[in-house]
């Protein structure tokens, strides 16, 4: 039996300004029918630009250097437009990362799968069925994707509904032209982590109902050892390994795949780093640094009706602590952070901090105060002006808050690149050349510039990639040590909360469900929620998947 | 996209040696050696530009380079009155006697100070405007935006108009009428650009670090605005000439005998179309003028748009 999709040292070169970047350098991959198949790979590996290159929508002023693709026999390296429509959607389909922004906000679902279907039976040549025999169809699919009720879905929009149905909703209408291989890009990643395992669970149960071959690409190998059987690995454009899923989680051959493999955080290993921060921590009771009394935000609509954001949150955060926040979106968590440094003004409720209220606040002294207390966002790729330099960037608080002279400025910039590891050439450069874990470094500089006692980082890994991740988080650990911080530790991600957090809230719709000791909370959770959220956590581990 | 080429950055360089200007400044050659590939590579945008350099060559030194100086101030010499273009007189001459070809080249000052000014005058009441009004928000931003749509229900030239009307002709009411009139497209686009941007992550982190407001104006939202700024002052260049010549037209603006392309016409009217290159030339110098400028606001909007900065 040949193979369903044949790609055949493949090369595919980008002509940019500063001459062709080589994306794709030599790839080797063949897939059969039935098969699962997942790629793993970084921001940047080129497993994104692989899978467009077989649906035909691969970049802008990109060239095809050597090799081919073939498709059930058919070679459609150059294919011309008019014959890709007969492939693409209906033969070969592709599910996106984000269902936020895929699916048309100004049509019903129905609408917008019947008009996929009917376009389908347009490009097949065939006549367009009847609006009744598309609702039909239409329903049919939405029931297989495991949505309830697919009647009254047909007619509701994508704001109503969340967005581990949309993906569902994705899935249905990618498989609405019976398709031969679903092309899955990252279809987890924008999701919550119950969410996430659901999904996963849905395109496992597809693939055995529908004998479905799929092609799965992400940068998590848990949900890659979740669905695909067999597995290749991306490193700057090459399969550096490629293999059965369980042999190459088990027995990582190259060297890249071993250190990918090593920097996943593991949700079920109790952290060595406890034993050691507690011969050196204090034994002494430590005071408080932060505290939050009563902390609620209440949000009012233009309808009138109000929504609570946080609800009556009491926390206490010790100095010298790593305190962690957990939940999933939608939890009140970044609000609950940026309240608690004033960003976003608390409806009610009282922040202390160091002993001295500081909600009552404003002008002069509040932007005082902000010197202590330090943030550093989610996202490093905007959290930088585009337009200064990064030696701008981390001289920035200093030229506001203090009466530095240029000079000295510019030495303690060069200072705080060696302390974030960074060379300090790199202060006459602009954020869009630096890589992602570099920008969040950059931000961690800005943010620590006045020597501040506390950290609040709102997911400050979750927009890297995992071998990034790992490395920043050990930064910060040592970081910390060095200069005597005290971390708030915002994730969603509960494999790194346990390897770094003392301290634990978890929490649900803007109140906290549980809170104590990291390790209790995770080897005894009180709560239901926290156990599922655990439960859902696990699944998608690859220690749960190495021992199957 | 993922695929996103990353410009490598060589890290290898370590020594305690100081950098080079070039080593210190390569982003910055970079991004401007990328803008000359592209503005380059577009006919019309270098089109623009060599006749915008034509232009303010002539701004700068047509009166050292003119060969009758003297037709700018009005001299008389009634023997040589309405001359054809000859290879004396290559722009022919005027009813006085006056070498056209010297009074267009001598006009390019008088229009390029027009443009500057009125340009100038409007963006920065129009930017300073537009980035209050973005960045407050609430009423302020209501009365701002609400006296910015009085300006702009009225059609700007005759505004001016009468503005000018009531304070007298003359070139210098006539650019202030203008410029009075001008502003409102600046707070405009500088309104919107600004309510977009305060939303970005970079903003709420200088406020983080305890930036003030006007900080924040000056250092974050006033650069992120120069891109759609600049194309519009360098296409509104060659509206202004082109609304002052049209004032001039009409005998509100510069008054004879100075050398105004606008005025120039409007005398020139009277002698159509015997005496044809009496108003041709000054006319194809306001269009060649407003064309240079347009086609190069179109240029640089090519390569200022975001969604170019990938390349």
């Amino acid at each position: 039996m040949t193979a369903l999709l044949d790609i055949k040292n493949y090369r595919l070169d980008i002509g940019t300004f500063d001459g062709p970047v080589h994306v794709l350098k030599g790839i080797n991959l063949s897939v059969n029918r039935g098969d699962t198949l997942g790629i793993v790979g970084e921001s940047g590996s080129g497993k994104t630009v692989l899978v467009r290159s077989v649906l035909g929508i691969g970049p802008r002023n990109s060239k095809v250097v050597e090799g081919s693709i073939s498709f059930g026999g058919q070679d459609i390296t150059n294919l011309p437009e008019k014959d890709w429509t007969k492939i693409r959607g209906i033969r070969i389909s592709m599910i996106f990362q984000d269902p936020m922004t895929y699916l048309n906000p100004l049509f019903t679902i129905g609408r917008q799968i019947s008009d996929v279907i009917a376009a389908h039976e347009k490009a097949a040549g065939a006549g367009v069925s009847s609006r009744a025999a598309r609702r039909a169809r239409t329903e049919e699919l939405l029931d297989q994707v495991g949505l309830p009720n697919p009647s009254m879905l047909f007619s509701q929009y994508p704001h109503q509904l969340s967005g581990g149905m949309r993906q569902r909703i994705l899935i249905a209408m990618a498989l609405a032209g019976k398709p031969d291989i679903l092309i899955a890009d990252e279809p987890t990643t924008a999701l919550d982590v119950t969410v996430q395992a659901q999904v996963l669970d849905l395109i496992n149960s597809l693939v055995e109902k529908l004998n479905l071959t799929v092609i799965m690409i992400s940068h998590d190998i848990g949900a890659i050892a979740t669905v695909a059987k067999r597995c290749a690995v991306m490193y700057k454009g090459e399969i550096v390994e490629q293999g059965m899923t369980q042999d190459i989680l088990n027995r990582p051959q190259h060297e890249y795949t071993q250190r990918l493999l090593a920097a996943v955080p593991d949700i079920d290993v109790e952290p060595e780093r406890v034993a050691a921060q507690a011969a050196d921590a204090k034994p002494a009771k430590r005071s408080n640094l932060l505290e939050a009394i009563d902390l609620k935000k209440v949000y009012r609509s233009q309808s009138g009706t109000d929504f609570t954001a946080v609800n009556s949150i009491s926390l206490a955060v010790k100095t010298g602590e790593i305190f962690g926040v957990v939940g999933e979106s939608g939890s009140g968590k970044s609000t609950l952070a940026r309240m608690l440094m004033r960003l976003i003004e608390p409806t009610s409720g009282d922040i202390i901090f160091d002993g001295q209220n500081i909600s009552g606040l404003s002008g002069e002294p509040l932007r005082q105060m902000r010197r202590h207390m330090q943030f550093v966002f989610q996202n490093p790729h905007s959290a930088l002006n585009g337009r200064h330099t990064i030696g701008d960037a981390i001289g920035e608080p200093l030229r506001i808050q203090t009466n530095m002279s240029r000079r000295d400025i510019e030495a303690r910039a060069e200072a705080l690149l060696d302390i974030v590891q960074l060379p300090k050439m790199f202060k006459y450069r602009y954020p869009h050349e630096l890589s992602g874990g570099q920008k969040q470094r950059v931000c961690i500089a800005r943010a620590i510039a006045l020597n501040p006692r506390l950290l609040i980082l709102d997911e400050p890994t979750s927009a890297l990639d995992i071998s990034v991740q790992a490395q920043v988080l050990d930064f910060l650990q040592e970081l910390r040590s060095e200069l005597n911080l005290t971390y708030v530790f915002i994730s969603h991600n509960l494999a790194v909360i346990r390897q770094i957090c003392d301290h634990t809230i978890v929490m649900k719709r803007g109140e906290i469900v549980e809170q104590g000791d990291t390790e209790q909370i995770f080897l005894s959770p009180r709560e239901e929620y926290t156990k599922a959220l655990i439960e859902s956590g696990r699944k998608t581990s690859q220690a749960a998947n190495l021992q199957v | 996209m993922t695929a996103h080429p990353m410009t490598p950055i060589d890290t290898s360089v370590e020594d305690t040696r100081p950098l080079t200007f070039r080593e210190r400044h390569a982003s910055q050659i970079r991004q401007w050696r990328l803008y000359a590939h592209m503005f380059r590579k577009s006919f019309s945008s270098m089109l623009g530009l060599s006749l915008v350099v034509l232009f303010l060559l002539l701004a700068a030194i047509g009166p050292l380079i003119v060969p009758y100086p003297e037709a700018a101030s009005g001299a008389i010499n009634m023997s040589a009155k309405l001359q054809p273009p000859s290879s004396t007189y290559w722009f022919g001459t005027d009813e006085m006697g006056a070498d056209i070809f010297s009074r267009v080249i001598i006009g390019a000052r008088t229009s390029l100070w027009i443009g500057v000014v009125i340009t100038g005058i409007a963006a920065i009441v129009g930017i300073t405007l537009g980035i209050i009004a973005g960045y407050r928000g609430g009423w302020v931003r209501a009365v701002i935006m609400r006296v910015t749509e009085l300006f702009l229900a009225v059609p700007g030239l005759a505004l001016a108009l009468a503005i000018v009307a009531a304070l007298g002709p003359g070139i210098t009411n006539c650019v202030l009428a203008l410029a009075i009139v001008w502003w409102p497209g600046y707070v405009r686009l500088v309104e919107a650009k600004t309510l977009s941007i305060k939303e970005e992550l970079f903003i709420e982190s200088a406020r983080s670090i305890g930036a003030k407001t006007p900080w924040i104006l000056w250092h974050h939202i006033l650069p992120n605005c120069m891109s759609p700024i600049i194309v519009k002052m360098s296409m509104d260049m060659g509206m202004a000439i082109l609304s002052a010549a049209s004032l001039g037209f009409i005998g509100l603006g510069a008054q004879p005998p100075s050398p105004e392309w606008g005025s120039m016409i409007s005398v020139a009217r009277t002698y159509m179309p015997d005496w044809w290159w009496y108003s041709l030339f000054p006319g194809a110098a306001i269009f060649l003028t407003v064309l240079g400028f347009n086609l190069l606001g179109d240029g640089l909007r090519d390569i200022l748009d975001p969604r170019s900065r990938d390349r």
